[in-house]
């Protein structure tokens, strides 16, 4: 391949594009998205939209389904081979609307353009440099004299630059958790991601790292569709545009950030809105 | 009762470890007549002659590096693959039963890997390079096949450890199942290929059987692959089967000797690198 | 919940773009994992094939009568009686032996020792573990000449040497099996028998020795396969061409691996390379079915913990 990958990637499209009309503020759609593992349901029949450039929060107690969603998105569910996924994604990326999960589709570049941060920083086991020049020199080959700048950039995008600035050669491993977790993030908007996937991101951090994450995205709304998993309802009011709350493998309720407001913990909101919701399909309308 | 029992555990490990003690005194004290009646210099020569009083093991030494350095040459590499294959590149219907088949290769017995050789390599060799096909390139090539799964498993066991950390992350960056062996889980690798080199190595050298039936047991120095050579191992089983004078015993006990010293050596080693990658 | 047919996995397209080293990658493995697999199955083949139509009572027992070869002590000329017996006495004796030992050490290693003593003892099984099978060989052969210059001047190479040397051996897999088995039980189990009120040594036979009993129970089957496909350490203390049934330890012994080794060698006729290749067909099974039991016993272990 004398192309270059950058230029390859824009061009072409993931798999079968997708000519329907949308509502032009939107970057993803999930229709009846179902997902089993081992024949057990997970997920029943999620419908999700995700506003373009905003941040989406999902929000529920673990093994409500929330990170299944969001390994739907990247297709990380192809990993696990006694999973199974039914229902519709379609994604805006580069521009076109793509079938992600029933058509065939470039997995590999699917998953440079839907990036993901996990719940525990996962570096690789290498310099911190390396750990942002060696996926991008495999996945968008940028020349040789690209490199630098783009880790550059991206680690400044990760606020992680001015710390990181002096140990580029260090082992990534000697970078305190928050670091760790930002060099992941850097690593995957290095790729050039449109959509990034976030997993309950600052969970396994202290309050200063949060901090630090949380300003980062921030900063990153606007550029990025961002989708994050958390289970605190403080950080959703905080950071999100719009608010999934999930429970029992279904979206329980839609909301803005301020809806959260009042709430003493999301145990006490789940309850509330679930209670709602039976009363409303028991009111018989 | 509990004093009586927990002796006879401490007995039985401590003994165990003493055995390995023992092996030591006992090829060292076996050897020890060549130093005090000096033929420690007739043991390092080139030359094995019992009748004329030379009993040289040098040119078993060379075959014994031969042999091996050429299998692990072949095995290395070819593991090296076979676990990529297995841990990703390959696809599941083909990778299952390739694992299968590796484990079970720990268990088939070497007699029968030179037996087969026998019949259906040394012939394609004598076809292939002259001679009578009894020679180092055919051993070293039976024992490749030997050590491979001593190798592919090492190695896999390492990757097994890398996989649960890394693996969701690899693939969430768009890296390919061949990317993401080559480049991530090889060098997070190092200290186990490694340490898969020297048991692989180890095992080759310990090998008697294959090299016994197969490797043409010449006794001078090699000269060439294709030629017949004798390893440290085979030549300690001919000698004591061909019930030599006991002149001849002394350097067999050397070679055993040197046999062990290695394997202490490949160990300290060994322990040397489980000892950083547990630091790291 | 049946999911409708339409939610079939989607198959993804196979990536366009690889780079020069990464097809070089691909290539190599498949390669590796082709030639391994070619070999192998080449060596089935190959042994299956002229192993199984020996079979039957003629391989066994040659040219007699097997009630007369098993009852009456007649020998089973040409047949591979001698040898099956020489390599079961063999493997019995060593697991006699071996097993007691192995599984107490191991025990002593994951349960007791501690420190510089843990330390020592664990590089000592490694050392012995890598230690090739003609060394232990060497010193069987060493034990008789020493034996012969001192105590007992009618020492001579055996069944009961063989076995002890064999020991040597196998004694490595089984310490380390038990050890690893022991020491891979979750800490609440290995915590529960101190919590309610056992010594360590009850703990050890009534909670941990049965929790870890697959575990172990491979380890011996692991060893039990290595103590009967050992030809260099027989070798050399102990098994001839002709010995016939073994009539006590102190006596010479023939064995499988041997008879294959040697017919390889010394084949005078079709019929004995016939015999040759039914001896490597039944060695092949019995290990190979080791193997298998071993390996069920394995996953079934950590399927329970």
């Amino acid at each position: 391949m004398s192309k270059n990958r950058l230029e390859y990637g824009l061009q072409a499209t993931l798999g079968v594009p997708i000519s329907a009309e949308r509502d032009q503020d939107l970057a993803g759609q999930i229709r009846k998205l179902r997902v089993s593992f081992d024949g057990t349901p997970v997920l029943h029949q999620v419908d999700l939209d995700i506003p373009k450039g905003k941040l989406t929060m999902l929000l529920g107690f673990s093994g409500s389904g929330k990170t299944t969603v969001l390994r739907s998105l990247n297709r990380l569910h192809d990993c696990f081979p006694n999973s199974r996924i039914g229902g519709e994604i379609h994604l805006l990326l580069g521009g076109v609307w793509q079938d992600i999960n029933g058509a065939p589709v470039d997995l590999t570049e699917l998953r440079r353009r839907v990036g993901m941060v996990f719940q525990t920083p996962n570096v690789l086991p290498t310099s911190v440099i390396r750990n942002l020049s060696l996926p991008l020199s495999l996945t968008l080959r940028p020349p040789k004299s690209e490199l630098q700048d783009r880790v550059e950039k991206a680690l400044r995008e990760a606020h992680l630059w001015n710390e990181v600035e002096h140990r580029l050669h260090r082992p990534a491993r000697e970078l305190s958790g928050g670091q760790q977790q930002r060099l992941c993030l850097a690593r995957a908007l290095a790729l050039e991601p449109e959509i990034l996937l976030l997993d309950e991101p600052t969970s396994s951090l202290d309050f200063r790292s949060t901090e630090a994450i949380e300003e980062t995205l921030v900063s990153l709304r606007g550029r990025y569709t961002l989708v994050a998993v958390s289970h605190d309802p403080g950080q959703a009011q905080r950071l999100a545009d719009t608010v999934a709350v999930f429970a029992e493998g279904r979206v329980a309720a839609r909301c803005g950030p301020n809806d959260l407001q009042g709430y003493a913990s999301l145990e006490a909101m789940i309850r509330s809105v679930m209670l709602a919701e039976r009363s409303f399909n028991d009111s018989g309308l | 009762m509990e004093r009586v029992v927990a002796t006879l555990y401490a007995v039985a490990g401590i003994g165990a470890g003493l055995v390995g003690v023992a092996l030591l005194v006992f090829l060292t004290a076996y050897s020890w007549p060549l130093v005090t009646q000096g033929h420690v210099g007739t043991v390092l020569s080139t030359t094995w002659n019992p009748n004329a009083g030379s009993f040289g093991i040098v040119p078993m030494i060379l075959g014994s590096l031969t042999i091996a350095g050429g299998a692990v040459l072949i095995a290395f590499p070819a593991g090296l693959g076979i676990c990529i294959f297995l841990n990703g590149v390959g696809p599941r219907w083909a990778a299952r039963p390739l694992r299968a088949v590796v484990e079970l290769m720990t268990g088939i017995p070497t007699v029968l890997y030179a037996f087969v050789a026998v019949f259906l390599l040394v012939p394609v060799l004598r076809n292939i390079a002259g001679g009578s096909g009894y020679s180092a390139l055919s051993a070293l090539l039976v024992v490749a096949v030997l050590i491979t799964p001593t190798i592919v498993l090492t190695i896999d066991g390492r990757f097994e450890q890398l996989h649960g950390q890394l693996y969701l992350a690899t693939v969430a960056l768009g890296l390919t199942p061949a990317q993401r062996l080559a480049w991530v889980y090889l060098p997070a690798a190092r200290n186990g290929l490694i340490a898969a080199m020297i048991l692989g190595f180890g095992r080759a050298v310990g090998d008697t059987v294959i090299a016994l039936m197969i490797a043409g047991n010449a006794t001078h120095v090699p000269s060439s692959i294709t030629g017949a050579v004798r390893t440290l191992t085979s030549h300690i089983a001919l000698v004591l089967a061909a019930d030599t004078q006991s002149g001849a015993y002394y350097s067999l006990f050397a070679a055993g000797l040197l046999l062990f010293l290695f394997v202490l050596l490949a160990n300290i080693a060994l322990r040397y690198i489980g000892s950083k990658e547990r630091s790291t | 919940m049946k999911w409708p047919n339409s939610m079939k996995k989607p198959t993804h397209m196979k990536r366009q773009a690889a780079g020069r080293i990464e097809n070089i990658v691909l290539f190599g493995s498949w390669l590796s994992a082709g030639w391994i697999a070619t070999v192998m199955a080449i060596f089935f083949g190959y042994v299956l094939i002229n192993g199984a139509p020996t079979l039957g009572p003629r391989l066994i027992f040659g040219e007699s009568n097997w009630i007369d070869v098993v009852l009456r002590g007649v020998p089973a000329w040409g047949g591979l009686y001698a040898a099956v017996v020489g390599t079961g006495t063999l493997v019995i004796l060593t697991s006699l032996i071996a097993v007691p030992i192995g599984v107490a050490a191991g025990v002593y290693l994951a349960c007791y020792a501690r420190g510089r003593i843990k330390r020592f003892l664990s590089f000592a099984v490694d050392v012995l573990g890598g230690t090739p099978s003609i060394v232990m060989g060497l010193f069987g052969f060493g034990l008789i000449t020493f034996l012969r210059a001192t105590v007992f001047p009618d020492a001579r190479t055996s069944l009961l040497l063989a076995a002890v040397c064999l020991t040597m051996l196998v004694l490595p897999y089984l310490i380390s099996m038990t050890r690893m088995s022991l020491e891979s039980l979750p800490l609440e189990l290995r915590l529960s028998g101190p919590a309610m009120g056992l010594t360590t040594q009850q703990n050890v036979a009534k909670v941990l020795l049965p929790s870890a009993r697959p575990g172990i129970l491979s380890g011996v089957i692991l060893a039990v396969g290595r103590a009967a496909e050992d030809t260099a350490v027989i070798l050399l203390t102990g098994v001839v061409a002709n010995a016939g049934l073994p009539r006590g330890l102190g006596d010479k012994f023939e064995a499988l691996p041997f008879t294959i080794y040697y017919l390889a060698g010394e084949y005078r006729s079709a019929e004995e390379l016939n015999t040759a290749f039914g001896a490597a067909l039944i060695l092949l099974s019995l290990t190979g079915g080791l193997y298998f039991y071993a390996r069920r016993l394995k996953r079934r272990w950590r399927n329970s913990t």
